[in-house]
């Protein structure tokens, strides 16, 4: 390798701007650690658990529509179901609030199931 | 705030894939892997196996990974 | 404690670039391999831009050397020389495969940037003649969904076009489709080190033929991507 690691692009995107953000974004969404602020463990550990419930929350939800779809739920199931999510929803958004925690703070990429939000 | 030239902006994106391939990628061998100060980050490195497996993916109902 | 740099052949010379902290590096062989490291008396720094360059330069200097390289991961720690051979040792097998996956081969990266379709309408107003507002909520969800599936699968469409003939190209790839909404295609292909000019030469005449989607090509790169067997013929960056 001649070329300092940094020196490595070999053929440029028109949009060098919106690519640097874009692989930038993936960066952060990866990694949380490369921006690791020792003081904001506590911020962590909120993040961590809400992480976890958004997980577990969003992956309910898309069973949940899985179900709808596949016509296996009564009209009053569905609405007592959609009643929950929507209750959990609006738990979800005064947490993150409490937190100061945006949905991109919460966001994990999954592979191959996309981004969780 | 002055604008980064071309070459600047090159060697900014160039730097995001050096971290993106030291940090995220590489072999991983069976050392203790210190990530950051906080223990919190391998949780999620974790979760993302977890989720991402074949066979999770596919219990989910994904197009299971290329 | 150690900080491990990347499996090689046998046996590289020191590299010329000092390693994270500005401890020297050295190398030791185990099992017909060899390891790059260097020793910290305290804690090696933490992964941060300026350090992932030294860890990469150390990568690089190794790659100069002609040997077949294998990255290690930043943060990959040992206790001492005896705990680093034993983990080597360990992975022996399936390292000694990897490098002769990889010997004369380099890596190249590719972004490629999309605009996703418009037709994505906001499936917020979703006309629901009755029920109340919990089947709103979630028949809003399914609309969600059926359109997120949508998006993947148009991606997975419209990555294939540009993935495939690259793929063919090279040795090995690795791809991931829509690591990000914008992102349709992040890949790494192990390509011949002579070979990097004519890649590049596929990779511009792919962008040309696709006006519509942005292209980065990086490169060329020891192999970072490649430290795993490929589960298909292609997988997961």
């Amino acid at each position: 390798m001649t070329d300092d690691p940094v020196d490595r692009v070999l053929s440029r995107p028109d949009a060098l701007d919106e690519m640097a953000e874009e692989i930038e974004r993936l960066d952060r969404r990866l990694s949380r650690r490369v921006n690791a602020d020792p003081d904001g463990v506590e911020r962590g550990l909120a993040q961590l658990v809400l992480t976890l419930v958004e997980l577990l929350r969003q992956l309910m939800e898309r069973q949940a529509v899985r179900r709808v779809e596949g016509g296996t739920l009564s009209d009053e199931e569905i609405e007592r179901l959609g009643t929950t999510f929507l209750r959990l929803e609006q738990r979800m958004d005064e947490l993150k609030e409490l937190f100061d925690l945006t949905d991109d703070d919460l966001n994990l990429n999954l592979g191959p199931l996309g981004d969780l939000l | 705030m002055s604008d980064p030239g071309p070459l600047e902006r090159h060697r900014e994106v160039a730097l995001v894939e050096v971290i993106d391939r030291v940090i995220d990628k590489g072999v991983v061998l069976t050392g203790d892997i210190v990530l950051s100060v906080a223990d919190i980050d391998l949780v999620y490195v974790g979760l993302r196996l977890l989720i991402a497996s074949e066979d999770t993916a596919r219990r989910l109902g994904a197009t299971p990974a290329r | 404690m150690l900080h491990v740099y990347a499996v090689t052949d046998p046996e590289p010379r020191p590299p010329a670039v000092a390693g994270v902290d500005g401890a020297p590096v050295a190398t030791l062989a185990q099992g017909g391999l060899a390891v790059a490291y260097s020793r910290h008396a305290t804690a090696p720094s933490p992964p941060s831009p300026e350090t992932a360059l030294v860890h990469a330069r150390v990568c690089d200097d190794l790659l100069a050397q002609g040997l077949a390289v294998l990255p290690v991961r930043y943060g990959t720690r040992y206790a001492d020389e005896a705990a680093l051979r034993e983990g080597v040792a360990e992975r022996r097998q399936a390292l000694g495969a990897r490098l002769d996956a990889v010997r004369g081969h380099v890596e190249l990266g590719l972004r490629v940037l999309w605009t996703p379709h418009p037709d994505d309408v906001e499936p917020d107003g979703v006309a629901v003649e009755d029920g109340g507002p919990g089947r709103a909520y979630l028949l809003r969800r399914v609309a969600q969904e059926q359109q997120r599936q949508r998006r993947r699968e148009a991606a997975e469409a419209a990555a294939a076009q540009v993935h495939d003939p690259l793929a063919a190209a090279a040795r090995e790839a690795r791809s991931e489709v829509l690591a990000t909404p914008r992102l349709l295609l992040s890949a790494s292909y192990l390509v011949p080190r002579h070979g990097v000019d004519a890649f590049r030469a596929l990779v511009e005449d792919m962008a040309a033929a696709h006006p519509d989607l942005d292209v980065l090509c990086t490169g060329p790169w020891p192999a970072y991507s490649f430290g795993d067997e490929p589960r298909e013929p292609r997988s997961p960056v």
